[in-house]
């Protein structure tokens, strides 16, 4: 089984244009900061390296990251496979890389695990040595996954997750239906499950969309590679509208057809609140604000967009509990003064590398 | 580094990876990370599969275009480092 998702997803054709245009995307952006922006920049490597265009030591230190990140993931799997006895469900990042030309080519941050029963897996885990990061358990009691764990010394985070993360407005898929549907992993290490092709491109789309709408490229090519698969597409609809995020397959679909096949147009929201992906560029502060309060439109219908799309606004506007209103109108005027600058100069956090 | 048995790295204790022209790997026992030049690649990717020092150290020579006396002494200072780690393991007759 393990064999036959592998082959349906990078051994296709589907697959082989989906990489040739990857490498058109890499030839157009204007610099390796908007690359990375869409989690490219490894593909920058990969792709100049095949033309002798010379790679920077610090893009090559990238890749010795990376590499260092995916040995680390690959270690973290084993060990907490071993540690617990249940059933346990590998999902996004490090299961889709499996179906790159190569792993190293996909960012990774965490290795997201579902689990039967997580607070049992969590102790087992401990137990084993892998050690507890963040914030306290209170923090995690109601998030969709546990605290974070990590062994001594490895560059990786282990989730270990109670549900996947989901849209805000409907109720994500439950663990046992998604196990009850699960497949081998193509990591190869005995025991660990991945979701089912079509239940996986769905979990992927809604837990981009949760993060933030259309964010990024390197998540329009993780949802293109599991969609090649062979497999019903009515399965696929099916569980989208049962889970409530048919618009949002309808939506990035079209999306990645657009910016990775170039369509014959752009649908009207690429071009509307997500033109950073056809411009390969990293989106504004602006267009960050315009994309949350605009892309329920996208994903729902109008009469259930309205109040998504009013949470959003008032969201932007509302001061967190943590935060003063002297605080706040400093923080708007900030973003006031950056809204042509991209979000990551204007937060200066680290990027996103899930 | 007197006998010239066949040796080879030990899959036990080890995770590596190959990325451009170097190796990565992992010391399981100390959660170590190791990395290797382009010449390391070569003898590591011989290792992997099980070499004696002298075929090592010719292989270092071929690819490198080096004499005889400075191959040796850096396949023995590549297999003393991975030795001290406990990352060696004889390879059986029958293997």
């Amino acid at each position: 089984m393990a064999t036959r998702h592998r082959q349906l997803t990078a051994s296709s054709d589907r697959a082989a244009e989906l990489w040739a245009a990857v490498d058109r995307l890499v030839d157009r952006a204007t610099s390796l900061d908007n690359l990375a922006a869409h989690g490219l920049h490894l593909f920058a490597a990969h792709r100049w390296r095949a033309v002798g265009r010379e790679v920077p030591e610090a893009l090559v230190d990238e890749e010795r990251r990376a590499g260092a990140v995916l040995l680390a993931a690959t270690i973290a799997l084993e060990q907490a496979r071993a540690a617990y006895d249940g059933t346990m469900l590998l999902m996004k990042g490090m299961e889709v890389g499996e179906c790159y030309p190569d792993p190293i080519l996909r960012p990774l941050r965490d290795v997201d695990l579902l689990v039967d029963r997580p607070d049992r897996a969590q102790r087992a885990l401990v137990a084993a040595g892998f050690e507890p990061l963040g914030r306290d358990d209170a923090y995690y009691a109601r998030r969709h996954h546990l605290r974070p764990l990590a062994l001594p010394g490895l560059p990786i985070v282990v989730e270990l997750h109670r549900r996947p993360e989901w849209v805000g407005w409907a109720p994500p898929p439950s663990a046992p239906e998604l196990l009850s549907e699960a497949v081998p992993s193509v990591t190869g290490v005995d025991g660990v499950l991945a979701p089912s092709p079509a239940h996986h491109a769905l979990l992927v789309a809604a837990h981009s969309w949760a993060g933030a709408p259309l964010r990024r490229i390197l998540d329009l090519v993780d949802v293109t590679l599991l969609a090649g698969g062979d497999f019903d597409r009515a399965e696929l609809w099916e569980a989208a509208r049962k889970w409530e995020v048919d618009g949002v397959w309808k939506t990035t679909s079209a999306a990645a057809d657009a910016v990775l096949f170039g369509g014959p147009s752009l649908p009207w929201h690429v071009r509307l609140w997500a033109r950073d992906l056809a411009d390969v560029r990293e989106r504004t502060v602006f267009t960050n604000h315009v994309r949350r309060i605009a892309s329920p439109f996208s994903a729902l219908p109008v009469r259930r967009a309205l109040p998504a799309a009013g949470r959003a606004a008032g969201h932007a506007v509302r001061r967190a509990e943590e935060d003063t209103w002297r605080s706040k109108l400093r923080r708007a005027a900030r973003a006031l003064r950056h809204a042509s600058q991209p979000v990551s100069r204007h937060v200066q956090g680290p990027r996103d590398s899930r | 580094m007197t006998a010239d048995r066949a040796q080879r790295l030990r899959p036990d204790a080890l995770r590596w990876r190959e990325v451009d022209r170097e190796v990565i790997a992992v010391d399981l026992g100390s959660s170590t990370y190791l990395s290797t030049n382009e010449s390391g690649l070569v003898l590591w990717r011989r290792l992997a599969e099980g070499a004696t020092r002298r075929e090592l150290a010719a292989e270092l020579q071929e690819r490198f275009a080096i004499d005889a006396s400075r191959a040796e002494i850096d396949v023995d200072n590549f297999l003393r480092a991975l030795a001290e780690r406990d990352l060696l393991e004889d390879v059986d007759d029958e293997t």
